[in-house]
């Protein structure tokens, strides 16, 4: 006879019991915790926003024109319940790197690393070292005052801001993963109106303003050529980089864009240059078969008519170019307000006509003032962002239904729940039986 | 003919009576849970990311991007409840991500096999995560989701290799934790507990649930070794970064009721069954009860977990082996906790089903067919204290009392406590055996 547990007579209520069981239960899979349950669920493993970098800027300041802001944004598509854990990382350096000789190679490399609490910002790489306090993220209803370190005629920002970009993502990977005759922006036809997949989220932004002839050595303002483009690394180890927006995800295959984001520009030509070509000409080819008849024949990008080679020829090596005897915009360089993803699109499609994602602008006015990004977006006032809620207000009684749209009560009907409860109180009472027959004493 | 049937008589007669007797002594309580933290509580941060998501599909049926962070946002609601409705949501959320982006939608699919290894669809979750894997090559949430689903279909080797090569990509808190899981269940304690130390020291804390979820796993892992003391602070610190942690109150609970103080492990069970009913937390609030002698409060828990039992399946959902478990631990219809076992050790034969099974088939007195199941259980090396002293039982029962000795002294040094039900009976078993030899 095996060893047994003590088991108890049971007393009787057990009606009331399946009852209460019936009100009570949350539905619930088996995902307890201890040594010799079944199953325990891991979490989600860490995306790596923090080292992700989702744009660079690269323009006059608005305040000074002889000087250049750089940007450097990282943790894309934050939601303000979430601003509290967007910020940068204490083991990612972010680097802001110029050549301004035209061998692709750095010739000064700004170095961006953060540490301590409250979380200090330290720049190197521009003179002295400047050190100065991050603005730290909130989620207040009231955006946080931006903190400005100013020294050695360099100013220095970092914290969360509205994300500037403005791009209709959905409308643009729909239309390229199936060529359409767009009805308005990229969206198809039926579909809801385009909408900036950035609106309402933010970033972490490193912004940086100094005088242009510290980049340039050149005597004034309005002369020299620098390439510039961004990086993060962790350990030594190149984690991310970013020059020209949206080419990392429009003309480089998938499975070279963890290559492509640890290259350096001075091999992007070499490696990556036939591969970036054939994508363009393949975007071609499937959107013309689309809209040769619709729209028309490629009429000729921004910069006019060009071929794939002459394109791929533009866009790699990943570097923003800027020429500062030409107004500084995108291509030369990357204003706040440039619409790169119109003029991307059309410069690789080699079409203008029609070619928009219908979004122009971004969905907050920027700042006139350092550090010109708007303010972040915050949360709501609710009294759910303050306050800890009550155990019981977390456990709903509802059972699982796999067809519920989002948003809805996915709770079957109550009197559902209580005539399985009344099921349930038949098995129990059956247990109750046996464990009568099997107690011991 | 077996050869020890009346030694074992005279042992089993002991036994019973040790059992009555034991769970009377009170011994010093534990240290209460730690203080709960007063600003934004990371569940309501979920409820307002929730609200943020559906508001956006709300605004654009097509944005693909706010359904999958939506999924990711009812995923961590449902870890943070447990409840399953939310799962439900989710996928329906990637349902619709999937009709706006049918290729090229990564994030969509990786979210799927976590929605279907949290339901228990294994061999789906791998199809799934090998279809994000076909989309972005080497991402590692992908890798480390086939891993998941490979650990519970019990391919160990393939799923270490997955582990390692994430560990490799993304040496954070998530993917040493899976690495250390899957070592504990392989026996490698020692490495296993380098990994947890790896997994909280590489933790950014930007997801206080994972932080607290490591926080209870290392827990659990020195309360398997008889190491209360560390247990109740790994709950305390997994109570800092979640307060109100269901796992770790259970975890709590469990430090207290092995330690005797069974009226505080009983209130604190309360408070975990009220919020979190699945029946094995149901069903141990019921052994403690049972313990400290409230016979009538154990027999209600009881009634419960069977109640619940039936009104998950009534809806679909499989409460695994925790029903095999219960009804084998507590000799309740052996022949539907038999049969419950060998359905999931059928459909994925893991360490944990094979233990429970050959559990079952012990308590439906085919210790002869058990044994081969317990050795399988124990194939890797697994150092469990409950899984051995199942190993001794059987052993026990076909007459290898030598056998039964050395797993007994083995379980019992692993962890004295190891169940409220079973450590007594566990160490009056072993003195036995032992008077037995000198005898």
């Amino acid at each position: 006879m095996p060893v047994s547990a003590r088991a108890a007579g049971l007393a009787g209520p057990a009606l009331m019991i399946a009852i209460a069981i019936a009100l009570m239960a949350v539905a619930l899979l088996a995902v307890g915790p201890t040594r010799g349950a079944d199953h325990r669920d891991s979490p989600g493993v860490e995306d790596d926003a923090p080292a992700d970098i989702t744009d660079v800027y690269a323009f006059r300041s608005p305040e000074d024109p002889d000087n250049l802001v750089a940007v450097l944004n990282v943790n894309g598509l934050t939601a303000p319940p979430e601003n509290a854990a967007g910020n940068f990382a204490t083991d990612v350096t972010y680097n802001l790197h110029i050549d301004n000789t035209g061998d692709l190679v750095a010739d000064a490399t700004a170095s961006i690393t953060f540490s301590g609490d409250p979380l200090m910002f330290t720049v190197e790489g521009l003179g002295e070292p400047i050190t100065g306090e991050v603005t730290p993220p909130s989620t207040d209803p009231t955006p946080p005052e931006p903190m400005v370190t100013e020294a050695n005629g360099i100013k220095v920002f970092a914290g969360q801001r509205d994300d500037p970009f403005f791009f209709d993502l959905v409308g643009f990977k729909a239309f390229v993963a199936g060529p359409y005759v767009p009805a308005e922006g990229l969206r198809a036809e039926g579909e809801t109106p385009a909408a900036d997949t950035f609106a309402g989220t933010n970033v972490s932004s490193i912004v940086i303003e100094l005088p242009v002839t510290a980049l340039t050595g050149e005597a004034t303002s309005d002369t020299g050529v620098i390439r510039a483009w961004a990086t993060t690394s962790r350990a030594g180890s190149q984690v991310d980089r970013m020059a020209i927006p949206a080419i990392n995800t429009a003309v480089i295959p998938s499975d070279q864009k963890d290559a492509f984001n640890q290259a350096d520009p001075a091999n992007d030509a070499a490696d990556f240059g036939a591969a970036a070509q054939t994508t363009i000409e393949g975007l071609r080819t499937a959107v013309n078969g689309v809209l040769d008849a619709a729209v028309g024949p490629e009429d000729g990008g921004p910069l006019g008519s060009l071929t794939a080679e002459q394109v791929k020829d533009a866009v790699i090596p990943d570097v923003v170019t800027i020429d500062f005897s030409q107004p500084v915009g995108f291509t030369n360089g990357r204003t706040l307000e440039d619409d790169v993803i119109d003029v991307a699109l059309q410069l690789v499609l080699n079409r203008t006509a029609g070619i928009t994602d219908a979004i122009d602008a971004n969905d907050v006015a920027f700042s006139s003032t350092f550090p010109y990004l708007a303010d972040p977006h915050q949360p709501e006032a609710q009294p759910t962002a303050t306050a800890t809620p009550s155990p019981e207000a977390t456990a709903t009684p509802q059972l699982p239904t796999a067809g519920t749209a989002p948003g809805e009560d996915g709770g079957l009907s109550w009197t559902f729940i209580v005539v399985v409860g009344l099921g349930g109180l038949l098995a129990a009472a059956g247990t109750a039986l046996l464990l009568r027959r099997r107690a011991i004493g | 003919m077996r050869l020890a049937a009346p030694v074992l008589a005279g042992l089993l007669t002991s036994l019973l009576l040790s059992l009555i007797l034991t769970g009377l002594g009170l011994r010093d309580g534990g240290s209460s849970p730690a203080a709960v933290t007063t600003t934004a509580h990371p569940s309501a941060i979920t409820a307002d990311l929730v609200r943020f998501f559906e508001s956006r599909v709300e605004r654009d049926r097509q944005d693909f991007v706010a359904y999958n962070r939506l999924a990711d946002a009812y995923v961590q609601r449902a870890r943070q409840t447990g409840d399953v409705a939310d799962y439900g949501r989710a996928e329906a959320a990637l349902q619709a991500s999937l009709e706006a982006l049918p290729q090229d939608n990564y994030d969509a699919f990786v979210q799927l096999a976590v929605v279907k290894n949290a339901t228990h669809e294994f061999e789906e979750a791998l199809r799934l995560a090998d279809e994000a894997l076909a989309i972005d090559a080497g991402e590692p949430f992908a890798i480390a989701v086939r891993g998941d689903a490979l650990v519970a279909l019990s391919r160990y080797d393939e799923a270490q290799e997955a582990y390692q090569q994430v560990v490799a990509q993304v040496p954070g808190l998530s993917s040493f934790g899976r690495l250390a899981g899957l070592l504990e269940l392989r026996g490698d304690l020692e490495t296993a507990e380098l990994m947890w130390g790896n997994a909280l020291s590489s933790d950014s804390g930007r997801r206080p649930e994972s932080t607290a979820w490591a926080r209870v796993q290392l827990g659990h892992l020195r309360f398997s070794t008889g190491d209360f003391e560390t247990a109740d602070e790994e709950y305390g610190r997994a109570l800092n970064a979640f307060p109100g942690y269901v796992h770790a109150l259970a975890g709590l609970a469990r430090v207290h009721a092995a330690r005797g103080d069974y009226e505080s492990a009983i209130s604190l069970y309360d408070e975990v069954v009220a919020r979190y009913p699945v029946p094995e937390y149901v069903a141990a609030l019921g052994d403690v009860a049972l313990a400290a002698g409230r016979e009538d409060e154990a027999a209600r828990q009881y009634e419960l977990v069977a109640a619940i039992d039936d009104l998950y399946r009534a809806n679909g959902v499989n409460t695994d082996l925790q029903m095999a478990q219960f009804l084998a631990d507590h000799d309740l219809r052996p022949d539907e906790a038999l049969r419950q076992a060998g359905a999931v050790y059928e459909e994925r034969p893991s360490i944990q089903a094979a233990d429970t099974l050959a559990w079952a088939l012990y308590k439906a007195g085919r210790p002869q067919d058990a044994l081969a199941f317990s050795d399988e259980a124990l194939r890797l090396g697994t150092r469990d204290a409950s899984m051995l002293f199942h190993a001794a039982m059987i052993r026990l029962e076909l007459g290898d009392l030598d056998g039964a000795r050395e797993r007994l002294e083995l379980a019992l040094d692993i962890n004295p406590e190891f169940s409220v039900l079973y450590a007594g009976p566990a160490a009056e078993t072993l003195a036995q055996l032992r008077a037995a030899v000198r005898g």
